[in-house]
């Protein structure tokens, strides 16, 4: 009978025996397959983030700009950029281009009502067009008044008539712009008005003096808080200082790097028009803010000479970024407006560039290089994005980290595979005596012993790594968020992890296993083979 | 003889105590000096690495110390800083909301100057916050002037700089020179942060006013800011309006 005959024959005698022996190997398999996939996951996540987000495939700046960063030296510009840009466009394998200037700022604690702040809209609207209630109808003389004078100023906001329920979110953004100008401006309270109703404690505190202008709106909201309960929520952003990270950049040439359209939760993309002062916000920073489409947002920050600028900007946009870090910290603003708003000019931090052809990069950074100094743009550093900073550290990093975890995890399923073989082998001992008291060869015994252990080790191994694929495949397409765990993480991971499968490490996971548990039964098999038969059959 | 040589001597010295000026009188002459409703133009020339830059600005100041500057150059026109008591409130053109300063934010730098906008907080006087002490006189740019130690009384709150030396001009009772000091390491030890040098001083209806002042913040390199007036009207009146947080916003 052939060896391999007589091998299926023992692994199927053996039901239980194989099956356990089996799944030690499948499960190894299948964790080993997980785990790399998982880093693959991560590697190539944290690769694409950095380059689509923050660095392009090659990224240019003022040469002294990385040297001074921490200062947040907006001098250091990019001047004319619209020149650079338009010679790079015109360079082979340059496949996109994108000005950007990123900008630290704080978002104002505003008192004033957001669109998400007011919990019934249907019932505001009601008593502020139906004039019935004593303090809407205030509320509603002071919003024509606050219409005119605005009006005079070259600002619309709707007319009370035309105030409706089913308004899209810009307009309902504009009637409450109205209001928050009058909440600011007037005092609701009057003890006529608010006849009847009872007021808190602190709201009590504000009727038995004379309110200022910076605290009057606190005081109004506190009074509508206290006349309709249900209506408004506490300011959640009183008191809080929210800090963001702005990114100027121009939304016709987004194409590849971030794609924010393809983001968008809710609203749309600014208009380039440093006159509309439109902003889309990150969903976490959005969040933070209580802010949502329609909002009207101020912000402050330090222009190119150092000194402070605000800017109210609409939010036209709520876009869902897959990296934590960003989805909470991030907003953007067409160009020209941070422009206007930074006193930048016509400069701008940095442009960064995708290219057709990723292999080709250092030839088109030199390429690059000699088209800018051909034309005596010589202030400019070109860098190709694994040059630049602590990325390729990181990258490097998480690639040495992810050897040494498949490394061990290799090892870990190596031991688990190597020891069951063995003790499948010691096992058999009576088994090993028995047929070499029959005859067989000490030779024979070790290549049936090595058939066994590759059958099961084949067969448990693909079961293995199928499973294992199983598992990663679908999650590759759904994600598997962490966004949660990743919210405080510094850096460019993205909350919805994707594991990457690829067929080559399957191919090698698999060949690696079945080497593995063959191999391991080669060294007590042989063993067991040099044992006289009466000794072996004395074992247990 | 001896001793009558001795009473006279006492004498001098008593009398001259007596009518020797402290440092808090000096002080309260400055402010009185100070105490006025003004509307005046001005520029800052600022120097730094960016080079050399000018912002124009119009103020109006009351005489309970509110203040409004408000810049006139085509790349600040229409920001406006409030003063109102020890507060400073900011409007700028593109934003509907104003700025109310607090905190760590009123360290930063008035359009980029050397001058922050804690230098602007007024509402008190510096007697109230700072034990002063004369420490002798001595000459600035050829001017006889009191040197004046200004260290924080314990409690004092919103202290801008924990020390002052300022030197005023004996005749005109009016700062010919100041440094301002920030705690260093130990709380016991100061590091100057700025200094500031009065280069004109003009009359106007009997006040002395500062009309050319160079101020340097010690912790930049490269960095100055000449404040000049160039013209100033005192002692008239002034709409209480533009003092008032609503209209600024309007």
């Amino acid at each position: 009978m052939k060896l391999y005959k007589i091998a299926f024959r023992n692994i199927s005698r053996n039901k239980r025996r194989s099956i356990l022996s089996g799944t030690a190997i499948a499960i190894a398999a299948m964790i080993i397959t997980i785990l790399i996939s998982l880093y693959a996951g991560i590697g190539k996540d944290m690769k694409k983030n950095i380059y689509t987000v923050l660095t392009g495939h090659i990224r240019i700046r003022h040469n002294e700009y990385d040297v001074n960063e921490a200062l947040n030296p907006l001098h250091l510009g990019i001047d004319n950029y619209k020149d650079v840009l338009e010679r790079l466009e015109n360079t082979d394998n340059v496949e996109a281009v994108n000005p950007r200037i990123s900008f630290g700022t704080a978002f104002y604690g505003s008192p004033r009502l957001f669109l998400q702040d007011v919990k019934d809209w249907d019932r505001f609207i009601t008593l502020l067009t139906s004039g019935n209630n004593p303090v809407f109808s205030f509320l509603k003389e002071k919003y024509l008044y606050v219409r005119e004078r605005l009006a005079r100023k070259g600002t619309q906001i709707p007319d009370i008539e035309s105030i409706a329920s089913n308004m899209d979110r810009m307009e309902l953004g504009d009637v409450l712009y109205g209001i928050n100008e009058v909440l600011e401006r007037y005092v609701l309270y009057d003890p006529d008005r608010f006849a009847g109703i009872s007021l808190s404690e602190e709201t009590l505190a504000y009727t038995e003096r004379d309110v200022p202008f910076e605290e009057r709106i606190l005081f109004n909201r506190l009074a509508l808080q206290d006349a309709f309960p249900g209506l408004i929520i506490d300011n959640p952003r009183s008191g809080k200082l929210i800090l963001g990270m702005g990114m100027g950049m121009d939304f016709q040439k987004d194409a590849g790097f971030m794609n924010l359209e393809t983001k968008l939760e809710s609203g749309g993309i600014p208009q380039s028009d440093r006159e509309a002062r439109e902003i889309i916000l990150s969903s976490g920073l959005a969040k933070k803010l209580n802010a949502s489409v329609g909002d009207r947002i101020t912000i402050s920050t330090k222009t190119k000479y150092m000194g402070m600028n605000g800017i109210t900007v609409k939010v036209t946009g709520i876009v869902d970024l897959p990296v934590a870090m960003y989805n909470t910290r991030f907003f953007f603003l067409p160009l020209d407006t941070a422009q206007n708003l930074l006193k930048m000019d016509d400069s701008v931090i940095e442009i960064l560039i995708l290219l057709k052809d990723i292999n080709k990069m250092n030839t088109t950074v030199s390429s690059i290089k000699n088209t800018l100094s051909s034309v005596g743009i010589t202030n400019l550093d070109v860098r190709a994005w694994d040059t630049i900073g602590v990325y390729p550290a990181y990258i490097l990093m998480l690639d040495i980290v992810g050897y040494y975890v498949a490394l061990f995890f290799f090892l870990l399923g190596s031991t688990v595979i190597i020891t069951t073989t063995i003790m499948v082998v010691y096992e058999r001992m009576r088994e090993i005596g028995t047929v070499a008291a029959m005859g067989m060869k000490g030779s024979q015994i070790v290549r049936l012993f090595f058939l066994e252990s590759f059958f099961i080790g084949a067969i448990a191994s693909i079961i293995g790594v199928l499973i294992g694929s199983g598992i990663v495949i679908p999650l590759g397409i759904l994600g598997w968020d962490w966004s949660e765990g990743l919210e405080s993480a510094d850096f460019a991971m993205s909350s919805l992890l994707k594991p990457a499968w690829s067929l080559r490490n399957t191919i090698i996971i698999f060949v690696y296993s079945t080497a593995i548990a063959s191999i391991a039964s080669f060294f007590p098999a042989r063993r067991a083979a040099k044992i006289q038969p009466v000794e072996a059959l004395r074992a247990v | 003889m001896k001793k009558l040589f001795s009473i006279i001597i006492i004498g001098l010295v008593v009398i001259q105590g007596i009518f020797a000026i402290t440092a808090d009188e000096i002080i309260k002459k400055i402010e009185e000096s100070e105490n006025l409703s003004a509307i005046a133009e001005g520029r800052f020339e600022i120097t730094d690495n960016l080079g050399t830059r000018v912002t124009t600005f119009k103020s109006y100041e009351a005489k309970n110390g509110d203040m409004m500057l408000e810049f006139t150059n085509p790349e600040e026109r229409g920001q406006k800083i409030l003063r109102l008591k020890n507060e400073i409130y900011l409007y700028f053109p593109d934003a509907v909301e104003v700025i109310h300063l607090q905190g760590d934010a009123l360290k930063d730098r008035i359009v980029g100057s050397d001058f922050s906008y804690e230098d602007l907080r007024g509402g008190e006087s510096l007697l109230d916050k700072y034990t002063a002490t004369l420490d002798g006189e001595e000459v600035v740019d050829g001017e006889q002037c009191y040197k004046i130690l200004l260290v924080e009384k314990k409690g004092a709150k919103d202290i801008i700089y924990p020390k002052q030396v300022i030197w005023v001009d004996k005749n005109l009772f009016a700062y010919r020179k100041g440094e301002f000091y920030s705690y260093s390491n130990r709380e016991s030890s100061y590091t100057i942060v700025k200094n500031m040098a009065v280069l004109e001083i003009r009359q106007i209806k009997g006040k002395n006013i500062p009309f050319h002042i160079v101020m340097k913040d010690t912790m930049k390199t490269n960095s100055s800011t000449v404040f000049q007036l160039k013209d100033m009207k005192i002692d008239i009146n002034i709409d209480p309006a533009i003092f008032s947080l609503e209209e600024l916003t309007w």
